[in-house]
């Protein structure tokens, strides 16, 4: 009997771990903080998605993908950095999720993460330094310099000015995001 | 006796930590479900200009695209003379794209076609064959 109870109380403490553990999450006091890139983008304000009938999409990230879309057209018109972007432009079978939306959808989840926002995990890639590695990557036709990785930064204002996203302040905090990846995408 | 309410005892462990992973693989499944709900599924193409275009034959080639039924977006770099659009592959074509616009006008310009060598050149971003991406795919899916 001594050794039941021993049991049932191990069972109890374990349980009341995994609760506590969750429950702290829930306890702590936020604390009053600047807003993040995301939040000044609208955030989590949930607004109809314009690119896929009856669904809602959280104000932020609509502003980041369009964004992101428009940066993909500039890129994808941009014949110094087309050689980096091949797969854009190529048909895929029906079914297949084009080069386009996967590389939409990949940026996106990116950039929401990296300005703050909450609801979105990033699936892309392990590793920035190894994906941008021919030697580890196959896909990765030729390095990046500075002059390619100078243009994408050019694209990204490019394609943000084109949704009307051209205050200095959010367009700095954009390049700061882009500058944090420089040292791991440049390789040349 | 002893070794009855021992075999309770660990049934009892047994079922409570079956029950307690269970959870947290809700829970982790809940706290980690991506909320991204994009169903699109555009194609871009691009078609380049061999001639010089003024701003009323860019407004123009814009507009024509931008009527078929299918295109729902386009770009054109005036530097280099380049348009670029996107449009539902299961509504249109990008060849009838073509089609239609050189049917209505008669501008040099050619379709940009990418082939299976420069395909291998593409971005890391999607390299659907690596296992890092099939395996978050997977875990996507599974999430979604």
């Amino acid at each position: 009997m001594k050794k039941t109870n021993i049991i049932l109380f191990g069972v109890l403490l374990v349980s009341s771990i995994f609760i506590s553990a969750c429950a702290d999450e829930k306890e702590t006091t936020p604390t009053p903080t600047t807003p993040t890139l995301y939040e000044k983008l609208g955030g989590t304000t949930m607004v109809a998605d314009p690119a896929n009938s009856g669904q809602m999409i959280e104000q932020g990230r609509l502003g980041l993908r369009s964004v992101v879309d428009s940066t993909i057209f500039v890129i994808a018109g941009d014949n110094e950095l087309q050689p980096y972007f091949q797969v854009l432009l190529a048909e895929v079978g029906s079914g297949n999720v084009t080069g386009f939306t996967a590389l939409s959808k990949n940026l996106t989840d990116f950039f929401c993460v990296a300005t703050g926002a909450k609801n979105f995990t990033y699936n892309g890639i392990a590793s920035m330094v190894a994906a941008h590695d021919p030697a580890q990557n196959n896909r990765m036709g030729l390095k990046a310099d500075n002059a390619a990785y100078n243009k994408f930064v050019a694209d990204v204002v490019a394609g943000a000015a084109q949704n009307g996203v051209t205050d200095p302040a959010i367009i700095s905090e954009l390049g700061a995001v882009l500058e944090s990846l420089r040292t791991t995408i440049v390789q040349r | 006796m002893k070794r009855k309410i021992l075999k309770r005892g660990l049934y009892f462990i047994g079922i409570s930590a079956a029950l307690l992973v269970g959870t947290l693989v809700i829970h982790v499944a809940m706290v980690t479900k991506s909320k991204n709900d994009d169903k699109r599924n555009r194609q871009l193409a691009r078609i380049d200009f061999t001639e010089q275009l003024d701003s009323m034959d860019i407004r123009k080639i814009k507009n024509s695209v931008l009527s078929m039924e299918g295109v729902d977006a386009a770009y054109f770099n005036v530097d280099d003379n380049i348009l670029v659009y996107s449009y539902d592959p299961v509504l249109i074509h990008s060849d009838l794209v073509y089609y239609n616009l050189m049917k209505e006008n008669t501008y040099k310009a050619e379709r940009f076609i990418v082939d299976a060598k420069q395909l291998k050149n593409g971005c890391p971003v999607i390299d659907k064959s690596s296992f890092s991406y099939q395996f978050a795919s997977a875990v996507q899916k599974i999430m979604n």
